[in-house]
């Protein structure tokens, strides 16, 4: 774990994939319900206070960059308090992976082959995720680094065929809701936002090589994945219209049935649906890794068989008992089902936040 | 090696599994390409247009007609495509619809239920251009022949393209903008009428179409608003022509109008047409402003082109004709007190303060304060190949 | 060593290869001189030349002969190795060398026979233009022809020799201070640590060395043109070259190593990129055609327009069967037909390629038994990857194309998703030698990639790279 050298490129390609997860998910639901066409505003104000949050994790990432995040708990804290950090911080991603892989499994269910069962899709989704989670960190990277050219090039397919079609008349007026709503769904943006990036933690800083470009790429992937939301929040609302994004469940696919390039291509939505696709399981593979390194280290195991295992039921855990639990409830269409990760990252925040400063207190004496 | 043994393994549990449910092959599939609803003694009655694929293993002339027209009834929507299905034996495939036909009593009664069974399913039908018809039953027109194309639905969907953009009198409503215009505070939904023309004794005989003189059976007429009992009444050409003038829809409508010299009359084609529509929420006036260029196609007065002022009182007849026509239809949308143009939506965008749309009626209330203005600049260019007109011998001067 | 034990021993030999030539020659002073040819190995006029011009040689019958001198002073040929035990005489003359025992001194010195191909054109290369000689089976050719168009001191050369029955000699080639050290040590070790009975061609070492990565693709390539060993050469790899063998292996292949061709170093460079591009196109076109078609067809039939669904529809009406078997019964007996086309000889060669066009293309379409599109569709995947020379890369092109097609018959567009991810998965997680097989786009190396990746620059003759094909530790 500690031999693979990352490029820094494809240390930042890996940052705008998983921070774009959670917001095609129950995010717009959220933001589209809670501040209408104020939503543009409110994302612009959530991804400045976002900055706050990535500049947390940043700074956790910079100490001690000699270790993953499970080592450095273990230097800063003392044991039986590390124990209990180190597992809620696997609890934590494990069930983070698990809603992100049962989000693609509804979405996808939903939407395709309507009558096979949701097991048997969360099984073929399996395939490439359980793969990617037998591979190192070095894989993941290099995957993430081809996957981010793919998405650019679908992503600007999309947009600039759908721009002709959108409608000023209804993006304007800009303020629609109380200022309240505007600033809770920004507060509540910014966390979704930076939330995922706390998988990053998982590389140590030494195993980067060409540190002097580091900063450079790092900003400018954040705020190419802030743009991208954006563009793709203002198309969706140019678009259909605020009206029409309330009936539907997932309004950011639906715009791209509209995409008309030529008369021979007009259901293209069925293949840039891979774009949606490739995050998704990009995020959940690389936090199920997240999970599973960190319970690795914190048991000492060497044996390669229990690794093996280990992976196994995590997988088999982050897709089929969501779908066991949840398989009647309609709770995760309704916008209000965003509230779970926020809560989940923002304790996690709240660990990092006292990890810093126990740090200080530490390096002080 | 160990891997490929795993991965071979998984794919055969998969293939005992499955069953393959969903494994529908393309030749069983039903392509529907034309959907017709209509209401019959409170029940709905659907009626499908079906592309007939058959075996035929020599491409020989095949007099047989390329589609086929089911109809079904039932009490929903979706019970009547059921009983549809019953009768057909290929599986129905609804992603390639191109035409809905409604008739008038489902606008005017029950909108909100054909709606549901649309958007809920998520084949993807959403791009399906939404007809009206008032004279016929949808069903009727969905069983004539047309020529030029196999699928008739093709020839609906093609016609009703270019004719807004030819003629101005037809225009273009996909099913998720009728959705749209039902939902929006601030703009009622208007259609475009579809008839069949009155000689049609033969339009199920296939031997017609080996005939030259086939007649187009099929008319897109005017467009159809709501008035104020919430009924579906006709637009004038005119005032349809208008319409898409002021939504910048047609680009190459013509007009016609009368020589002052002699009884014959001149044709004009619009080139080019930029509108701008801005609402002063002070003097709560809509000032509507058209600039349009037209070209002279088809000119038969004795007055010459080649002298400034004969040019521009010939502009002058047309931006006069065009204004009469667009105050006919903003008489129309008052008097009908139905905001078919879109201005409530202009409004609330442009000042949301001005009026409350969830709490009062945009219709009622909102529009009677409204005061409208209208500019119309017409240029006239490009004359075509002709500097002046063609005389015959010794009639000039 | 004693002469007399040694000549018994060798008779004894001699009633089992009765191409074992014991000469006895008599020498003034009472010495004999043995001479030994195996006859089938060496050729013989140049042992008659030996015989004739050493024992014509009149300093021979003085009285005060000595042996030893005589023979190292006059023997007529360069590679000339004296012999001190029974292994070496057996090795000698299996090898195609003339022994010659004595009391006093023994020796031996090369006259092997030429029985190998000139030469020539290369059959499963061919090139239009540039260079056209190929490797033969002779270990010298094959050495000499490299030396030939790298005439450079630093150019090494180690010799190995593996396999206990059939005693191969390997070569391994590279550059001095080029390749990378660490490469040359693991390229040494683990051919060190082959113990096998023969080798027979340079296929059996490839799959010893190559345990690192269970894949499917090529990460050992083995070329038969001296052209493109001497550009990978000067590029940092390592040449393995193997006695009887006309293909030389190259050590490490990247991915993309199997779009180039050396044709492209001798055309313009807008040209030879365009068609890298077109190979790359062609690479996927092979493995994800069929699956997205029947993809189309069979689930997710959305995605057509209306014309294209009628046109399909009808085609595929006639077919009795589901298209899932149709396309794998087309598929399989494409390779039935490759497979015949490459065994027959090229007298009836022109029987099999009629025999295919007819059925395939026309009868079985108008018996009604598969639809033409189903044909159009597996021809043109199936012509695509015939593009690629590497019989690894067309066997790991085949294994995605059945996965993909599988996966999309059963699953729709969603399985060809799946199917794409994993592929891209695999490559990344592939490792040459410790070198990932996606350099150089994905650790992006800009002046490398921008040379001679998929597009080619017009000078590619600049200064080299040396870094990129370095492992990770050797890198700080």
């Amino acid at each position: 774990m500690n031999k693979d050298k990352i490029n820094s490129f494809e240390f930042s390609s890996v940052i705008p994939l998983i921070v774009s997860n959670s917001i095609l998910g129950s995010g717009f639901l959220y933001l589209y319900n809670y501040s209408n066409k104020s939503s543009v505003i409110s994302m612009f104000i959530g991804l400045i206070i976002s900055i706050f949050f990535i500049l947390l994790v940043f700074k956790i990432f910079n100490i001690l960059p000699n270790e993953t995040i499970t080592q450095k708990l273990k230097t800063i804290f003392p044991k039986f308090i590390y124990y209990i950090i180190n597992i809620i911080f696997i609890l934590i991603s494990l069930s983070i992976s698990a809603l992100i892989f049962f989000r693609l499994t509804v979405f996808f269910h939903s939407q395709f082959t309507g009558s096979f069962s949701k097991y048997i899709i969360a099984l073929v989704l399996l395939l490439p995720t359980y793969y990617l989670s037998t591979k190192n960190i070095e894989v993941i990277t290099r995957l993430s680094n081809i996957i981010i050219f793919i998405c650019i090039f679908i992503f600007l397919f999309d947009a600039l065929s759908l721009i002709p079609q959108v409608d000023l008349n209804n993006i304007y007026p800009l303020i629609d809701t109380s200022y309240k709503n505007i600033l809770t769904s920004s507060l509540v943006f910014s966390i979704l936002f930076s939330g995922p990036s706390f998988l990053i933690l998982v590389i140590p800083k030494n195993n980067i090589k060409k540190k002097n470009k580091l900063k450079k790429y790092i900003t400018i992937s954040y705020i190419l994945s802030g743009l991208f939301l954006l563009i793709i929040n203002i198309i969706t609302l140019g678009v259909l219209g605020i009206d029409l994004i309330k009936i539907y469940t997932y309004p950011a696919y639906i715009v791209l049935k509209k995409i008309h390039v030529i008369k021979f291509i007009n259901s293209i939505e069925n293949l840039t649906v891979l774009m949606w696709f490739f995050i998704l399981m990009f995020t959940s593979s690389i936090s199920l890794f997240f999970s599973k390194s960190c319970l690795i280290e914190m048991f000492n195991i060497k044996n390669k068989g229990t690794k093996i295992i280990i992976n196994i039921i995590m997988n088999l855990l982050i897709a089929f008992l969501p779908l066991i639990f949840f398989n009647n409830k309609s709770f995760f269409d309704k916008p209000a089902s965003a509230i779970i990760p926020v809560i989940l990252y923002s304790i996690i925040f709240i660990i990092l936040v006292f990890t810093i400063l126990i740090n200080k207190i530490k390096t002080k004496n | 090696m160990k891997k490929i043994k795993y991965l071979i393994l998984i794919i055969t549990f998969i293939f005992v599994l499955t069953g393959c449910e969903t494994h529908k092959e393309i030749s069983d599939l039903g392509m529907v390409s034309a959907m017709g609803i209509e209401k019959i003694n409170d029940e709905y009655l659907i009626s499908v247009q079906v592309a007939n694929i058959k075996k035929s293993t020599k491409m020989g002339t095949d007099n047989s007609s390329k589609v086929t027209l089911y109809t079904g009834s039932g009490k929903t929507p979706f019970e009547a495509i059921r009983e549809v299905s019953t009768k057909s034996s290929k599986k129905l495939y609804f992603s390639h619809i191109k035409i809905i036909i409604l008739s008038d009593e489902i606008i005017n009664d029950n909108t909100e239920e054909i709606i549901d069974f649309f958007t809920r399913d998520n084949e993807g039908n959403m791009n399906a251009y939404v007809l009206v018809s008032t004279k016929n039953t949808p069903s009727e027109i969905l069983s004539t022949i047309t020529a030029f194309e196999d699928v008739p639905a093709e020839y609906i969907y093609n016609s009703i393209i270019l004719s807004e953009a030819s003629y101005g009198n037809t225009r273009i409503l996909s099913f998720e903008d009728f959705v749209n215009f039902l939902i929006k505070p601030g703009i009622d939904p208007s259609f475009t009428k579809i008839s069949l023309s009155s000689d049609s004794k033969d339009k199920n005989n296939t031997e017609t179409l080996n005939a030259i003189n086939l007649s187009s059976y099929i008319n897109l007429g005017n467009i159809l608003v709501f008035n104020k009992d919430n009924k579906l009444v006709e637009l004038s050409e005119e005032e349809s022509v208008a319409f898409n003038l002021i939504n910048g829809k047609s680009s190459n409508s013509i007009i016609t109008l009368k020589c002052d010299n002699n009884d014959s009359y001149y044709t004009l084609e619009l080139m080019n047409n930029s509108y701008n529509i801005k609402f002063n929420s002070k003097k709560d006036e809509i000032n509507i402003d058209l600039k349009l260029t037209y070209s002279i196609s088809d000119f038969n007065c004795e007055t010459s082109l080649l002298n400034n002022d004969s040019i521009k009182k010939i502009e002058k007849e047309i931006e006069n004709k065009i204004k009469n026509n667009i105050n006919s239809l903003l008489n129309k949308v008052i008097e009908y007190q139905s905001d078919f143009i879109g201005f409530g939506t202009l409004v609330k965008s442009r000042d949301k303060n001005y009026f409350d749309f969830e709490n009062n009626d945009w219709n009622k209330d909102g529009l009677s304060n409204i005061k409208f203005k209208t500019n119309v600049k017409v240029s006239l260019e490009n004359r075509g190949d002709l500097i002046n007109i063609v005389k015959k011998e010794g009639k000039y001067e | 060593m004693d002469i007399n034990e040694n000549i018994k021993k060798l008779y004894k030999l001699k009633s089992n290869m009765p191409d074992l030539v014991i000469r006895e020659i008599t020498v003034p002073r009472r010495q004999k001189v043995y001479v030994l040819v195996i006859q089938t190995l060496t050729s013989e006029d140049k042992v008659n030349d030996f015989i004739l011009k050493y024992f014509s040689n009149k300093d021979l019958f003085k009285n005060k002969t000595n042996i030893k001198k005589s023979i190292s002073e006059f023997i007529p040929a360069i590679n000339f190795h004296e012999i001190n035990n029974y292994d070496e005489i057996l090795n000698y003359l299996f090898n195609g060398f003339t022994v010659v025992l004595s009391n006093k001194f023994n020796a031996s010195f090369e006259t092997k026979a030429l029985i190998d191909r000139a030469v020539s054109e290369s059959s499963s290369e061919p090139s239009v233009r540039g260079p056209k000689d190929s490797f033969n089976e002779n270990y010298q050719t094959n050495i000499g022809l490299i030396r030939r168009r790298i005439k450079d001191k630093n150019l090494y050369l180690k010799e190995i020799v593996l396999g206990k029955k059939s005693k191969t000699r390997i070569g391994i080639m590279y550059m001095n201070g080029i390749a990378s050290d660490d490469l040359i040590h693991q390229v040494q070790e683990k051919l060190n640590n082959i113990d096998i009975e023969y080798i027979l061609d340079s296929y059996t070492i490839k799959e010893l060395i190559k345990k690192e990565n269970k894949t499917l693709f090529p990460t050992i390539a083995s070329k038969e043109k001296p052209d493109e060993i001497s550009v990978a050469l000067l590029n940092g790899k390592i040449a393995i070259i193997v006695e009887n063998s006309p293909n030389v292996l190259l050590i490490p292949t990247l991915f993309i190593d199997s779009f180039k061709n050396s044709e492209d170093y001798y055309e313009k460079s807008f040209y030879a990129s365009f068609i890298r591009i077109i190979r790359l196109f062609a690479f996927f076109l092979a493995i994800f055609l069929p699956g997205f078609y029947l993809a189309l067809i069979t689930i997710d039939q959305q995605v057509l327009s209306s014309d294209l669904f009628i046109n399909f529809a009808s085609q595929s009406v006639v077919v009795p069967f589901p298209s899932v078997i149709e396309a794998i019964l087309l598929t399989i007996t494409f390779e039935i037909l490759y497979e015949g086309d490459s065994r027959t000889p090229t007298s009836r060669g022109a029987s099999v390629s009629i025999l295919g066009a007819l059925i395939l293309g026309d009868a079985a379409v108008n018996a009604g038994l598969v639809s033409p599109i189903m044909v159009i569709i597996i021809s043109i995947s199936s012509i695509c990857s015939l593009l690629f020379i590497f019989v690894d890369f067309q066997g790991s092109i085949r294994f995605w194309r059945y996965l993909c097609m599988i996966l999309s018959s059963l699953f729709g567009l969603i399985g060809f998703i799946v199917t794409f991810t994993l592929l891209l998965i695999n490559l990344c997680s592939i490792k040459s030698f410790g070198i990932p097989y996606l350099i150089p786009y994905v650790p992006f190396y800009k002046k490398e990639a921008l040379k001679d990746g998929v597009i080619r620059s017009e000078s590619s003759s600049s200064k080299i790279d040396k870094d990129y094909l370095r492992s990770n530790d050797e890198k700080n």
